[in-house]
């Protein structure tokens, strides 16, 4: 198979419920969905064998986001929806991505300011709640 | 015309909307160079010069930053304090409206002229 690597953007990620979702991709300059497995360990039994233990996934959207100070921006919106579980929609590359990420996240406040004078990012990171799917993009 | 273009005329705009409200009613303000050295007769010149660009990604397609240069060059050049006044006046009514990141001074050089005292401002924002 002939290597390919896609650039992230342009693409999309959504919050909010389907119909109405919130797009943001306009204020990202890094966007993710990631996992970090949780290994058990394995249990030695009598016989000498190993028994594998329970391992687990966790997954969170996570990114970094340019500020922005009106009702619109995505700090804003963090705050209003703080702790409240919503949709999300991820696409990496709207042109390239075959399929798209949907889940449930836990949304938190992220900070707002940092530096005078300057473009200030904030890093969010939003745990998925359950397990996230895939769905596929039809071609164009 | 070009986004960046018609910004540069707004820039132009700003610039003598600020010179006359700190009272600065004699300064040329232009985007082109070439009219410095008739404009220097009658009072200082701020010339808006095409801004560098720089093109951030985000998810959702570039940004666009342009770093703009603005030269305040004044007059007379027989008496270089009283042209650095007249520039001092002019980067005072700008610094703070037009959000100006630094002022390097710097000297206008033209054909046929005697070299002018200048400044360079410098500000960046997304367009």
């Amino acid at each position: 198979m002939a290597p390919k690597a896609h650039r992230l953007g342009p693409g999309s990620l959504k919050f909010g419920e389907t119909g109405t979702p919130t797009e943001f991709a306009a204020q990202l300059t890094n966007a993710r969905i990631s996992p970090s497995v949780n290994e058990e360990d394995a249990i030695d039994v009598l016989s000498g064998e190993t028994i594998d233990g329970d391992d687990t996934i966790d997954w969170v959207v996570a990114g970094t986001l340019h500020q922005s100070f009106d009702k619109a921006g995505l700090v804003y919106w963090c705050f209003e929806n703080r702790l409240t579980v919503v949709p999300f929609d991820f696409v990496p590359n709207n042109d390239e991505s075959d399929y798209g990420w949907r889940g449930n996240c836990k949304i938190v406040p992220i900070d707002a300011g940092g530096d005078v004078k300057t473009k200030n990012t904030s890093d969010f990171e939003f745990k998925v709640i359950g397990e996230p799917t895939t769905y596929d993009i039809p071609a164009v | 015309m070009s986004a960046v273009l018609d910004r540069a005329e707004d820039v132009v705009a700003e610039v003598t909307g600020n010179l006359v409200a700190a009272g600065i009613d004699d300064a040329t303000v232009t985007l082109d160079l070439l009219k410095v050295p008739a404009a220097l007769a009658n009072g200082p010149a701020v010339v808006v010069q095409p801004p560098r660009l720089d093109y951030t990604g985000t998810m959702a397609g570039s940004v666009t930053d342009a770093t703009w240069e603005v030269f305040i060059i004044a007059g007379p050049v027989a008496d270089r304090l009283a042209a650095w006044r007249r520039i001092d006046a002019i980067i005072d009514a700008l610094k703070d409206p037009m959000d100006v990141d630094s002022a390097e001074p710097a000297t206008f050089a033209h054909p046929g002229m005697p070299d002018h005292p200048a400044y360079v401002l410098s500000f960046t924002e997304t367009i």
